[in-house]
């Protein structure tokens, strides 16, 4: 259901392609075109645990929206798991937040379970 | 580029001679009397450019193994050699109509220098073949079949013209060039263009070598990429010094499909994107603070950087607690024409 989840989220049109990772930086599945290497993605994964560490138990970071020149990244903690999402700028912040939010309620079954 | 030689003739000597041609000149295939069976691993590999058969006369035999060859490759041309003088006009328009789309007569045999003209016919210029639209669908998939990749260029009527990259059972990537007029059809559609075209529609199977990278894109979803410009290269359409970022920035693009020689509307863009920025901010409750500015804008700079993303123009953080905060960063900031982003006001973090 996770990963069924979460292809779904990265399979919407505007989408370029996710990473979802624990918070020790344990790639658990990615889903991007061949010209993201494999050394890149661990790079922006251990990015973005240096992101959701700022502010750590001081009102921490839950979502980070990153607007570049070339796109958008979106970065969200869901309990022990931490998601990537790249897009293209006009994808609608709300579809994401959709697709965050099913991946959480996935997540959040399969830790019930 | 191989070609797949099937010698129906009963000369074996002149059959052996032919065959040794086309091993030496394209490293191809060859066989003698075969069955269906023989030739169809040879059918789909996509190294195979062409299928030539030779034979004396157009006969049943020659015209069931067309019908076999448009069944299990319909991309692939037929290129009919004989001896000079076989073929009526009648003829050749049967030979035709049964996928032949070449006809190659030759005085008593067929020559290196021959088959070698079929070749650089076949790689250079390609043997167009006609394709229907529903038919192109299917070209599409027994393509996207085969393991290695494939390129090809598809053709309408009306003159337009699309490229198709297909890696591994996917489509990778599509482009389309309208030839008399037309607009650019937009990313998403260009696949569900090319299967529904009515009429004719040539296509030639390319055998140069493909741009390295592969995306793995669901059809369904439409969810076309618009890498870079013309296929033009013969090291790939990105050029030979095509950087990780110029791939990057057409994939951010998706959506927008420019035509062959035109470099991607950039005007405007920065000034649109800036709005649509803005716009989403609007949601947040407020600038960020300086001091979580300031340690949060060179960590995202970096991942931006590793991929390929380019420079930080926005930040929006949502807290444990709901609370939502912005910073306006650089060009879109002073876009604004006035202060530059808000994120620097002096504010609670």
């Amino acid at each position: 259901m996770i990963e069924k989840a979460f292809l779904e989220l990265t399979r919407l049109e505007g989408v370029i392609g996710g990473v979802l990772f624990t918070q020790k930086g344990e790639i658990l599945l990615m889903q991007l075109p061949s010209i993201f290497s494999f050394d890149i993605v661990m790079e922006a994964v251990q990015g973005s645990l240096d992101v959701f560490s700022v502010g750590e138990g001081e009102g921490a970071i839950s979502h980070l929206t990153a607007h570049y020149e070339f796109g958008r990244l979106h970065l969200k903690k869901m309990g022990n798991v931490r998601a990537l999402l790249i897009t293209i700028q006009s994808l609608e912040c709300d579809l994401v937040e959709i697709g965050f939010n099913l991946l959480a309620a996935c997540l959040n079954d399969a830790t019930e379970s | 580029m191989k070609l797949l030689h099937i010698d129906l003739a009963n000369d074996f000597a002149f059959g052996r001679r032919l065959a040794l041609l086309v091993a030496k000149c394209s490293r191809g295939v060859s066989l003698q009397r075969a069955t269906l069976a023989d030739y169809i691993p040879s059918l789909r590999d996509t190294h195979v450019g062409a299928a030539l058969i030779n034979n004396d006369e157009y006969n049943e035999t020659l015209i069931n193994v067309c019908r076999s060859i448009i069944r299990q490759a319909p991309h692939l041309p037929i290129i009919f050699s004989h001896s000079r003088g076989v073929l009526g006009e009648t003829q050749r328009e049967t030979a035709r109509q049964h996928g032949v789309v070449r006809i190659f007569p030759y005085e008593y045999y067929l020559s290196e220098t021959d088959v070698r003209k079929i070749l650089k016919e076949v790689i250079q210029h390609g043997v167009r073949k006609t394709l229907s639209g529903a038919a192109l669908g299917q070209v599409l998939r027994v393509l996207s079949g085969n393991k290695e990749s494939a390129r090809l260029s598809v053709e309408n009527a009306a003159g337009d013209r699309a490229w198709v990259y297909l890696a591994q059972g996917s489509i990778c990537h599509a482009q389309l060039n309208p030839g008399t007029g037309g607009d650019s059809v937009a990313g998403h559609d260009v696949i569900r263009q090319l299967v529904s075209w009515e009429g004719e529609v040539s296509s030639m199977l390319l055998p140069r070598p493909l741009f390295p990278a592969r995306c793995n894109i669901d059809i369904s979803n439409g969810a076309l990429f618009d890498l870079l410009g013309p296929p033009t290269n013969e090291r790939g359409p990105f050029g030979g010094d095509s950087s990780f970022h110029q791939q990057l920035s057409g994939i951010a693009q998706t959506g927008t499909f420019h035509t062959v020689g035109s470099d991607p509307a950039r005007s405007g863009h920065g000034a649109s994107l800036a709005s649509k920025i803005k716009e989403v901010l609007k949601q947040s409750q407020g600038p960020m603070g300086p001091a979580l500015q300031r340690e949060l804008l060179p960590k995202v700079a970096a991942i931006g950087s590793s991929l390929g993303l380019g420079e930080v123009l926005a930040l929006e953080i949502q807290g444990d607690l709901g609370t939502r905060f912005h910073a306006v960063i650089g060009a879109i900031g002073t876009d604004d024409r006035g202060s530059k982003g808000s994120g620097r006001k002096k504010n609670d973090d």
